[in-house]
């Protein structure tokens, strides 16, 4: 009997919740169709095809667990993954202080703010593109830009930072820290909202910028580093474009530039093995779970926000 | 305050659940397969897949406008990109049930059969198809386990392509044809010397499958031999010391260069740069590279030596219809109209090999302007030094990654060429395996 009133009552509240809801719902049911039909229902299929030897072309086979032991001893997976660590590692720290670094010098209440902050943004804008990634090349490779500019200047002949293994990776690194307008605005909003008082405060007590930096700014734009940090680092993990183009799709030289997902891609599309390319790809969301984990893990003791986090 | 955190923490799950989903979004290209059924009077929709240059697009385009103007029930979509992707789209796209009705191949067309995905051509041929035109060998390259299921759409041959003009300047002999691997060291060596720094001889490809095949099947062996791999460990040490020999010379660029220069398309090409003196490269695309230059190019065999001919007559491209087009007829009377009609051919011309029927070619020499003609006059010197093709290793795609990577490997002092060969023969048994 009891049980069934609660359950009663339960329906009655969703009833009502519905009726006060049903509109909402309405306007939110293409964004719900968009997420089940092309993001869900993909993820589904993907994880089912993990477990499974599929070419693409014929039907997919049940493998159970294959894949993923495949996956512990395949020299270029295990290269896949340090390659990526080591462009994450990289190139975030690396965007992230000059992106903060950018935003503070904008701060200081120069005039023609707004164009400056476009001018900053425009790579983040064109970055993700192929014309960038090919200029990339262009200006980094053997007889481009930089290698004239030192050899005529400073008379070094360098390396082609494209081209050889050693530093490949590096000049990828490169174009990810030039595109920081993102993480820029939303240092730059972040900085915005420290309170000046703070810093006459601390200027009557004689602290100096070095003290007022580390005292004030960067606790209090904890919060935004945190979600910077989350959101680059996702992004990171999942570099796709600029190896690809850079190294022609091949994740060359000697598999310097082998992103985790131009590898998957690889597998996938062009050694018809689409199940491997599944289970990477869910080890990739595996890997990044992890990483995100650690920082929301981490954060309460170096994320602090005004209000004691309440 | 607390609805300030809820906000950012519900924002930033939201974004993390988005972003994190982003890379498994598919793409899936709207455009179903053709409803089935039509009634006669409507008008039958073809689509069409290739790849190539800009040149081949205009061609091909112009001979689809052709056909449809003589068949105005049929219409035919085209898609085209260069060489770059084009295997990942077309496998994606047979993967979403959405072939193309019309598929360019090339000498990988057995894993597709394997796979199911092309039509048997038999019930056309001699109706809709006609390849009474066609030299035997050609016409039954397109055949599989006695089945036709591509045509022929041209031969090529490999050849080194070097510039005259650089050898010129050198003061020396052009090389001659049918020279060895002995006289083609020696020769290069005597033209760098000569040249200076910043030139070389011939260009670093070591990681060209064809050149490696042609290299084994000198001693009587082969990539693959239709059921295997037939090749071993001592082939591929000499191969890659042999050409670490040359890098040592300085008769080929350093481990750099040749990262950056593939070769294997004019606008990426110490050749064009006239910095490299020779390349080899397929007997087809001499056109292209010799309009990105001034320079004269002419192109002579590879490298003779061994106990057996090495070379080899390629029917490189073949046109094949998807296993579940609806239109298998209208498909297959655009095949032959694509390599029969005189009108079609001559505006297709050789861009996509030495067609196979003789009637065509005929034509085509007798209006050819003089670098077509020298890929004619070449294709029969080639012949003379060719002996039966092998198949190709099936998911040749992975071998060819791994030989790259293992050839670089060597060039960047990474690895000995013993271990470099032991990784690509091992690649290859895995790639001829997975076929089974």
């Amino acid at each position: 009997m009891k049980q069934s009133a609660k359950s009663n009552r339960t329906s009655m509240y969703l009833k009502g919740l519905w009726k006060k809801n049903a509109v909402p719902y309405l306007f939110l049911l293409p964004w719900f169709l968009g997420v089940f039909a092309l993001t869900i229902g993909p993820m589904i299929s993907s994880l089912y095809l993990s477990f499974t030897q599929y070419d693409m072309l014929t039907p997919s086979k049940w493998i159970g667990t294959e894949n993923y032991a495949r996956m512990l001893d395949d020299p270029r997976y295990m290269q896949s993954l340090k390659v990526t660590f080591t462009y994450v590692f990289a190139s975030v720290p690396l965007k992230l202080i000059f992106a903060l670094a950018v935003a503070m010098l904008l701060n200081k209440g120069i005039r023609a703010l707004p164009l400056y902050r476009t001018v900053y943004y425009i790579p983040t804008l064109l970055g993700g593109s192929v014309a960038i990634a090919v200029l990339w090349r262009k200006m980094f490779g053997g007889g481009g830009v930089l290698n004239e500019f030192l050899l005529s200047v400073f008379g070094i002949q360098a390396p082609d930072w494209v081209s050889n293994p050693k530093y490949a990776i590096y000049s990828i690194i490169a174009l990810t820290v030039w595109q920081f307008g993102s993480s820029m605005i939303i240092f730059l909003a972040g900085l915005k909202q420290i309170p000046m008082e703070l810093y006459e405060a601390s200027q009557v007590d004689g602290a100096g910028r070095m003290r007022r930096f580390f005292n004030i700014t960067i606790p209090m734009l904890s919060p935004v580093i945190f979600f910077n940090l989350v959101i680059q680092l996702i992004t990171a993990f999942q570099a796709f474009t600029p190896a690809f183009i850079i190294s022609g799709g091949k994740g060359g030289p000697i598999d310097s530039t082998l992103f985790y997902t131009l590898y998957l891609y690889q597998k996938g599309f062009a050694f018809f093995e689409m199940g491997y390319a599944s289970a990477m790809a869910w080890g990739l969301l595996v890997i990044i779970a992890i990483f995100t984990a650690i920082i929301f893990g981490t954060s309460k003791y170096w994320v602090n926000y005004a209000d004691g986090g309440k | 305050m607390f609805k300030n955190r809820m906000l950012w923490s519900s924002l930033l799950v939201t974004l993390m659940i988005f972003l994190a989903a982003c890379g498994n979004s598919s793409t899936n290209s709207p455009s179903g397969s053709n409803k089935g059924e039509e009634a006669a009077d409507k008008k039958v929709e073809l689509r069409m897949m290739w790849w190539g240059s800009q040149a081949r697009h205009e061609a091909t385009l112009k001979v689809i406008d052709l056909f449809e103007g003589k068949n105005p029930n049929i219409s035919i979509n085209a898609e085209y990109l260069g060489a770059d992707g084009y295997w990942d789209k077309l496998n994606t796209q047979i993967a979403g049930g959405n072939a193309p009705d019309l598929i360019q191949l090339g000498n990988n067309y057995p894993d597709y059969v394997s796979r199911g995905t092309l039509l048997e051509l038999d019930p056309f041929m001699g109706n809709e198809i006609n390849l009474s035109d066609f030299d035997e060998a050609i016409a039954t390259s397109g055949k599989l386990n006695d089945k036709q299921y591509g045509i022929n759409l041209g031969s090529n041959a490999l050849g080194i392509v070097y510039n005259t003009e650089l050898i010129k300047k050198a003061g020396m002999e052009p090389p001659k044809a049918g020279l060895s691997w002995d006289e083609l060291e020696q020769y290069s060596k005597e033209l760098v010397a000569k040249l200076g720094s910043g030139y070389y001889a011939f260009a670093d490809q070591s990681a060209f499958t064809h050149y490696v095949g042609h290299y084994v099947r000198q001693s009587g062996k082969a990539l693959f031999d239709g059921t295997s791999i037939s090749f071993d460990e001592a082939d591929m040490t000499s191969w890659f010391e042999m050409w670490k020999r040359f890098r040592d010379e300085g008769i080929i660029p350093s481990a750099e260069k040749s990262a950056a220069y593939l070769e294997v398309a004019p606008d990426n090409s110490m050749l064009v740069e006239g910095k490299t003196a020779m390349v080899v490269m397929w007997s087809n695309q001499l056109k292209a590279f010799q309009e990105a230059m001034q320079d004269e190019l002419e192109m002579i065999p590879l490298p003779s030596g061994g106990t057996e001919k090495g070379m080899w007559i390629q029917p490189s491209q073949f046109l094949g219809v998807s296993a579940k087009t609806e239109h298998g007829k209208e498909a297959a009377a655009f095949i032959n109209f694509f390599v029969n009609d005189p009108e079609a051919t001559a505006i297709l011309s050789s861009d996509r090999g030495i067609p196979g029927s003789k009637v065509v070619r005929e034509a085509l020499k007798a209006n050819a302007e003089p670098i077509v003609l020298k890929t004619y006059n070449y294709l029969d010197v080639a012949a003379e030094q060719s002996r039966e093709m092998d198949r190709e290793m099936p998911n040749i795609a992975e071998w060819d990654a791994a030989l790259k990577n293992a050839a670089q490997k060597i060039a960047f002092g990474a690895a000995s060429a013993q271990e470099s060969a032991q990784e690509a023969l091992k690649a290859a048994q895995a790639a001829a395996a997975k076929a089974k």
